[in-house]
């Protein structure tokens, strides 16, 4: 235990705690005499040069314009698919999953390849100019942000629907409630606290985002923070102090989202599910509602999913696409280029970038539910401990993250006692797995508090110990949940990119490093083509587990096992 | 054959609040003990630390000659060799029946020939052998509790902990399990510690009964003496429905307005609690003497059977259970024999609170 808890504050605690005193005591990492003098110079710098200030502005505008968007649209979204006999739910569900794996950065080339002057949709509609219009305006970069997080928002409140039990309908319809006035006194208060949960952790991930920053906001001058940050440590002269004051800045707003978000849940806990508890029943829909609701439901997901999902996977399928010079002749020479001999960079990137995802997710996957188990199990000061330390750092943008690593592993006294992480894969892969732990402690920590205490304590009796029963009874139990989780970091570490960016080493590019590569170099079609031969590989190997899964666990785990909260 | 558990001056407290405070008590070698208490009163507590999953701050508990905590330390729950069924059940969801009675065998390297043979002959004497392949989810409450039990006896324990176990049990399936279970029980010779809040449950199975209260042992006895002879007001409520009156106690005489009675055991002096069962009340024709009142009849109901009346004397409310018939309104007389009454200490307990219960 700890053993784990150092490995957490080497981990997360050391590298977040970097960025502060770079922003802080810059001269604490001075190559020459380092001292520990307090210089808040740039993070008044900040404050004081109109275009950082405007930049700190905009994102956080952005942001707040972004969440509630998002939560409205993924609020409603959660009702109809949650509360309804809809037809197609579990596939409208299962889109919202897929709007949230795929990266950012490549949602956002989707979107550009779509709109730009010249790009797709130009060569199907005469007069796309007002969109092209909207989409080089912060409007559009905002839209495409909601479009991206809504299902933080539709995954929240879809968590809270059953708490609005049948029993709740039930009572008020007694008392004279008609459907309407069901929904306006009942269960929409119900709904409120976790409607404004949804929009702080919406605000918190659009402002953390770096994948759009990156690419669409940067290529429209509208430069973002997290961009700035890529930009201070990018560019030269490095700016370690301004790269350290803005992901200061960026942490205390996403740490104020963050604890409004707690503040809001811990004021409006609605502690009504009991034993006897049961769920409601979908509504049934009334034809006139039923297919125009369905309507809506596939036209938002045809604009947020199939627009920028669609328009990469053409791409992929074109020939030298860089926008402007489309050529509309399908081929697939893109992705025979992936197998060709000029590509090798392309398929080692993807090679590199899978063997280090597993070991991360793996890595995880292991420490995470080790104390996740003792957090759960042990006395409330380890318990309380881990449970902030995962709420706080899962939160924690990816962008400070990398740039922590950068702070806190490029350190002279470091070479001077033989540790030089820095420029290594050892750096990237704990920085992967910094960014992947907090996901799995939490999410662990929410299965494991949910586990009847008394089915552990029963195998103890029985003569199992700790060891026993988390092989034996823990493990199999969580199996389901587990695998769906490791697939997640997979997933998410396999397309990483700030961290990729800022720690890959020389001469061995991550894929998310290679495909940002090909569209620097206008070469989208290769880019996209590497994406979605990623993307296939990681499809197949969730079809295989899942498969694996159905045939190893007895329904009774898949029924019972825990759900899951964000 | 179980062995005797020994538990002396047990102490424990979570922050402020005292779950056990100073507990001790021995049950016999295949013996069948009711720890019976309100919510609160640290009966889980209790039974956690016989079963090691929490510590205990003092005292000690022992299984025979084998010190489970004490001056040596604590052995983890793995160590101790019993069996221990929850009130609701904790089966494990992925593993079928035969696996779940299995568990604890293959835990001890049992041969396999052996841990088959042993799963049968337990899923056959819990009469459950048609479910060996099922899964919690497709038991009904009553196969649960009797594959928890299996589980809990294969593995032979010389101590078998049950919590609340028939709570989840709807009444008439309670009575027959109950029944059945504690046959098996006696048959095994098996030691049982039974923590309930439900006295029926406790007086029903067991040969003897604790009665917690805020953590404090009150009282032990076998049930029949614990109900008629309780030592104070909150085990006379705990116990079954109790009249509760207060009043003066004086040459073994107790008085209350419109109330002289003689009562049997203890004769304090000075304020008292008169208790008397409703059920030993009878209606009779009066006059006034010793042990015979007059009262109002308040409200009166058929209750399973015989007739339950609502009295009032003076200023205080009665209950009483009689074969005979009476009507809202009526005065009746009353009497109640002096070897059903007893003379409690008034201290204590809300007297308002605790009587005419039931």
């Amino acid at each position: 235990m700890a053993l784990g808890i150092t490995a957490l504050l080497v981990l997360i605690v050391y590298p977040l705690a970097a960025v502060v005193i770079q922003a802080e005591f810059p001269h604490l990492f001075a190559p020459q005499s380092p001292n520990a003098r307090f210089d808040p110079a740039a993070l008044i710098r900040v404050f004081r040069t109109p275009t950082d200030y405007r930049m700190l502005g905009d994102s956080v505008a952005l942001s707040l314009g972004a969440a509630v968007f998002a939560s409205v649209a993924g609020g409603a979204l959660a009702v109809v698919l949650g509360r309804t006999d809809l037809p197609g739910r579990a596939v409208f569900a299962g889109l919202a999953w897929v709007n949230l794996l795929i990266p950012s950065f490549l949602l956002a080339e989707g979107w550009t390849f779509l709109l730009q002057q010249g790009g797709l949709l130009s060569h199907f509609l005469t007069e796309p100019g007002w969109m092209q219009n909207v989409f080089t305006t912060p409007w559009g970069v905002g839209a495409i942000l909601a479009l991206k997080f809504y299902p933080f928002a539709y995954l929240t409140v879809s968590a809270a629907l059953p708490w609005l039990g049948g029993e709740h309908e039930a009572v008020a319809r007694t008392l004279g409630a008609s459907t309407t006035a069901v929904w306006r006194r009942v269960f929409i208060p119900l709904l409120l606290p976790f409607l404004a949960s949804a929009a702080t952790i919406v605000f918190a991930d659009v402002l953390s985002d770096f994948g759009v920053a990156i690419t669409v906001a940067e290529s429209h001058q509208f430069p973002l923070l997290t961009y700035g940050i890529y930009s201070s440590l990018y560019n030269q002269p490095t700016d370690y102090a301004g790269a350290g004051a803005l992901a200061l800045l960026l942490g205390v707003a996403v740490a104020t989202a963050l604890l409004a978000q707690l503040l809001i849940l811990r004021k409006n806990r609605f502690a009504t599910i009991h034993a006897g508890f049961r769920p409601p029943a979908p509504a049934r829909l009334r034809p006139q509602v039923r297919y125009p609701l369905l309507l809506a439901v596939i036209l938002f997901f045809a604009v947020a999913l199939g627009a920028p999902a669609g328009s990469i996977l053409v791409e992929s399928f074109l020939k030298g696409s860089a926008y402007g010079i489309i050529t509309v002749q399908p081929t697939l020479a893109n992705f025979a280029s992936l197998a060709g001999p000029t590509a090798h960079t392309a398929v080692l990137s993807l090679g590199y970038s899978l063997r280090l995802a597993l070991v991360t997710a793996t890595a995880a996957l292991a420490l995470g539910t080790l104390l996740a188990y003792f957090g759960t199990q042990g006395k409330g000061g380890t318990g309380q401990f881990l449970q902030a330390i995962s709420l706080w750092t899962i939160s924690v943008p990816g962008i400070i993250l990398a740039a922590g690593y950068v702070f806190a592993w490029n350190q002279r006294w470091l070479s001077s006692i033989g540790l030089e992480l820095y420029g290594t894969v050892f750096a990237l892969g704990l920085c992967y797995l910094a960014g992947g732990l907090p996901y799995v402690l939490r999410f662990q920590m929410g299965a494991l508090s949910q586990l009847d205490r008394r089915m552990m304590s029963a195998a103890r009796v029985q003569g199992a110990g700790v060891g026993a029963v988390l092989t034996r009874i823990v493990t199999p139990i969580l199996a389901e949940g587990a695998v769906s989780l490791w697939l997640f970091v997979l997933a998410g570490t396999t397309f990483e990119l700030p961290a990729s960016e800022f720690l890959y080493p020389p001469g061995q590019p991550t894929l998310a490093v290679e495909i940002n590569h090909f569209f620097s170099e206008s070469s989208y079609g290769q880019g996209m083509a590497l994406a979605i031969a990623t993307a296939a590989v990681l499809i197949t190997a969730v079809l295989i587990l899942r498969l694996l899964m159905r045939r190893r666990l007895p329904a009774a785990v898949r029924a019972q096992a825990p759900a899951r909260t964000f | 054959m179980g062995e005797a558990l020994q538990v002396h001056g047990l102490c424990k407290r979570f922050g402020s609040v005292v779950v056990a405070d100073h507990v001790s008590f021995e049950v016999p070698g295949g013996g069948y003990c009711a720890v019976l208490g309100p919510s609160g009163s640290g009966k889980t507590s209790l039974f956690n630390m016989v079963a090691g999953l929490i510590h205990p701050d003092h005292g000690s508990i022992r299984l025979g000659h084998r010190e489970f905590d004490g001056p040596r330390g604590h052995l983890p729950p793995e160590r101790r060799g019993i069996g221990l069924c929850f009130q609701d059940y904790a089966l494990w969801p992925h593993m079928p029946v035969k696996e779940q009675v299995a568990f604890g065998m293959r835990l001890r390297r049992r041969p396999a020939a052996e841990i088959a043979a042993a799963t049968r002959r337990w899923l056959e004497l819990l009469r459950i052998e048609a479910l060996a392949e099922r899964y919690p989810h497709e038991l009904s409450g009553g196969q649960k509790q009797r594959v928890a039990i299996a589980r809990a006896l294969a593995v032979q324990p010389s101590l078998l902990l049950l919590d609340e176990p028939f709570s989840n049990l709807d009444a008439p399936l309670r009575e027959i399990l109950r029944d059945e279970l504690g046959a098996l029980y006696s048959a095994l010779g098996l030691t049982v510690l039974h923590v309930t809040h439900d006295r029926q449950e406790a007086m029903g199975v067991a040969d003897r009964v604790l009665v917690l209260a805020g953590g404090r042992l009150c009282q032990e006895g076998p049930p029949h003496e614990l109900y008629r002879n309780p030592a104070n007001a909150e085990v006379a409520t705990l116990l079954g429905p109790a009249n509760l009156v207060p009043g003066h106690a004086e040459n073994g005489l107790f008085g209350a307005n419109g109330l002289r009675m003689r009562a049997a055991g203890a004769q304090p002096h000075g304020p008292a609690l008169l208790f008397f069962r409703p059920e030993s009340c009878s209606l009779v024709s009066g006059p006034a003497e010793l042990n015979i009142f007059q009262a109002r009849v308040e409200r009166t109901a058929w209750h399973e059977t015989g007739w339950r009346h609502r009295l009032k004397v003076g200023d205080h409310e009665v209950v009483a259970l009689t074969r005979t018939p009476a009507e809202a309104g009526a005065k009746v007389w009353v009497h109640v024999p002096a070897e059903a009454c007893r003379l409690l200490p008034s201290g204590g307990a809300s007297v308002a609170a605790l009587s005419a219960a039931g």
